[in-house]
């Protein structure tokens, strides 16, 4: 199973596109959401991270602070607005399967 | 343009001061959310006039548990520029990936130090003034967490006070020489900074604050309050959070809530407008962007697109959670929707800004959550049911300001809708 981290500000609305991946993936994902001044934490197992479209200008300082080959991306606005938990896995996969090779 | 935004946007939070300045008050939450609790319980809603029993044993029961009440304001929304000072010195802890207790503690002793002046101690009995430990000592809290964290990560680097010890000593005890030496040395700082104030007979908080009141004086007007409500709205045009911001705006809205809220437990006139509930309860109405009204008009769009993000939008917009209309909209980057999305914000916080300046409606001292919906947390940090008409009267003004422009953005997708059947 592939652990997804997903961060936005406070973790409130990426906790609402983390539940709908969980409810989609069908165990092939397991995904959580963390805010920006907690996600340090959990980095544990993380296979690849996603940052909510409105924090993406953080992209640059997260690289720099988590300092391991994590896979890091931003979600495309128009999936998360509409909270289309499917096509965000397939990304998530596509990332992930081109991170492995 | 939109990567010039960006790149100021990651310089602004990631700046480390205000990063951990943001999220220190974002993790204070319950904090503020227990002395709001306290102050709406406080506000037993009865005039010379009202005859309900229940309200008027309600408020006589606030009246005899007084000190209850205060005490609990006091050392909760009263004491804020502590617990600000902790959070502060451990998110920049975290960031600098050094210990935290020792740290944390030098921080507590820090900002006790410089906002409380003792009046008498005596061996019995300590008696000490402590209300600048609120909103009016915010900035000595934030000084003493940056200057605690900052000096002792510099030590740390540049190893000052690591005594050479024979090889038979061993090495622990050497680091723990080493931090002893920078903890006394920046409570020494600290120390000295209150002598200093003390033979002055003040505090550096009251001299502080006697220092910037004109500056705050300032910030509370509607012209900055405008600036702001710009500044905000072209950031989320560019699809930006504006937490970005809040470690510079953050400290100016918790001095005006914390002074509300002190003046509001002693029973005195409030004076402070711009709070953190002032912008969430009563600007962003349904988060910013204030789309809750757009989407209320959305679910009812002959366009099917719009139709399904107001109808999946329109309850995350009702708690405070702009993201799905933002984005699924979108009003990222959508010309169409700049003008009103910056609209509603300034329409909405003029006439907030003029009803609560006249007195017509009361001013903000509690903070809830910012996910409670704008109706209730209108009339919560208030206690004002005139609030909740003006939170209806806003919403309504907010459709009518958005209409047209929706509109206009359905007919295009109408169009788009048909040449894709």
């Amino acid at each position: 199973m592939k652990k997804i981290l997903l961060i936005c500000n406070a973790g409130m609305s990426t906790a609402m596109m983390a539940k709908k991946m969980n409810d989609q993936s069908d165990g092939e994902f397991y995904v959580i959401a963390r805010g920006d001044g907690e996600y340090a934490d959990s980095l544990e197992n993380v296979d690849l991270i996603l940052v909510g479209p409105q924090v993406r200008h953080m992209i640059p300082s997260i690289k720099k602070e988590i300092n391991q080959d994590i896979p890091i991306s931003s979600i495309n606005p128009r999936y998360y607005g509409t909270m289309n938990a499917k096509a965000v896995l397939e990304e998530a996969k596509k990332i992930i399967d081109q991170h492995t090779i | 343009m939109e990567e010039k935004i960006l790149k100021i946007a990651n310089a602004l939070s990631n700046q480390r001061h205000l990063r951990a300045i943001r999220n220190a008050f974002i993790s204070i939450l319950p904090i503020t959310i227990m002395g709001g609790l306290f102050a709406v319980i406080s506000s037993a809603p009865v005039t010379d006039d009202t005859t309900n029993g229940f309200l008027l044993a309600w408020s006589s029961f606030v009246k005899e548990n007084n000190m209850i009440f205060s005490w609990v304001n006091t050392l909760t929304l009263g004491a804020i520029a502590v617990y600000v000072c902790l959070a502060i010195t451990y998110f920049l802890c975290k960031h600098f990936k050094l210990d935290i207790l020792i740290p944390m503690t030098i921080s507590f002793y820090g900002v006790m130090l410089l906002t409380i002046n003792p009046v008498k101690l005596a061996f019995d009995k300590k008696v000490a003034e402590i209300s600048y430990m609120d909103g009016k000592g915010l900035l000595v809290g934030i000084a003493v967490a940056i200057i605690t964290v900052e000096v002792y990560r510099i030590f740390k680097e540049k190893k000052i006070g690591v005594i050479k010890m024979p090889p038979s000593v061993p090495p622990s005890l050497t680091e723990t020489f080493a931090s002893l030496f920078t903890s006394v040395v920046i409570m020494m700082i600290f120390t000295i900074g209150f002598i200093i104030f003390n033979k002055l007979d003040t505090t550096f908080a009251i001299w502080l604050i006697d220092f910037i009141t004109p500056t705050l004086k300032a910030t509370d007007s509607i012209w900055f309050i405008l600036a702001i409500t710009i500044i905000i709205n072209i950031g989320w045009f560019f699809g930006i959070h504006n937490a970005t911001f809040w470690g510079l705006v953050g400290p100016i809205m918790f001095m005006n809530l914390s002074a509300n809220a002190s003046a509001h437990a002693a029973g005195m006139k409030l004076s402070g407008i711009l709070t953190e509930p002032f912008w969430a309860y009563f600007v962003a109405i349904g988060g910013v962007g204030q789309v809750l009204s757009l989407g209320i008009i959305l679910s009812f769009s002959k366009s099917k697109q719009m139709k399904t993000i107001g109808r999946m939008g329109v309850v995350p917009a009702f708690f405070g959670i702009s993201e799905p209309i933002t984005f699924g909209l979108p009003i990222m980057l959508n010309p169409v929707f700049f003008l009103p999305s910056f609209l509603t914000a300034a329409v909405n916080a003029t006439i907030t800004f003029l009803l609560m300046n006249s007195g017509f409606i009361g001013k903000t001292y509690a903070m809830l959550s910012f996910n409670m919906p704008s109706i209730f947390g209108a009339y919560f940090s208030t206690s004002d049911f005139k609030a909740v008409i003006l939170i209806v009267a806003l919403l309504v003004i907010d459709m009518l300001i958005y209409f047209p422009f929706t509109r206009m953005y359905e007919k295009q997708q109408l169009k788009l809708e048909e040449e894709a059947e």
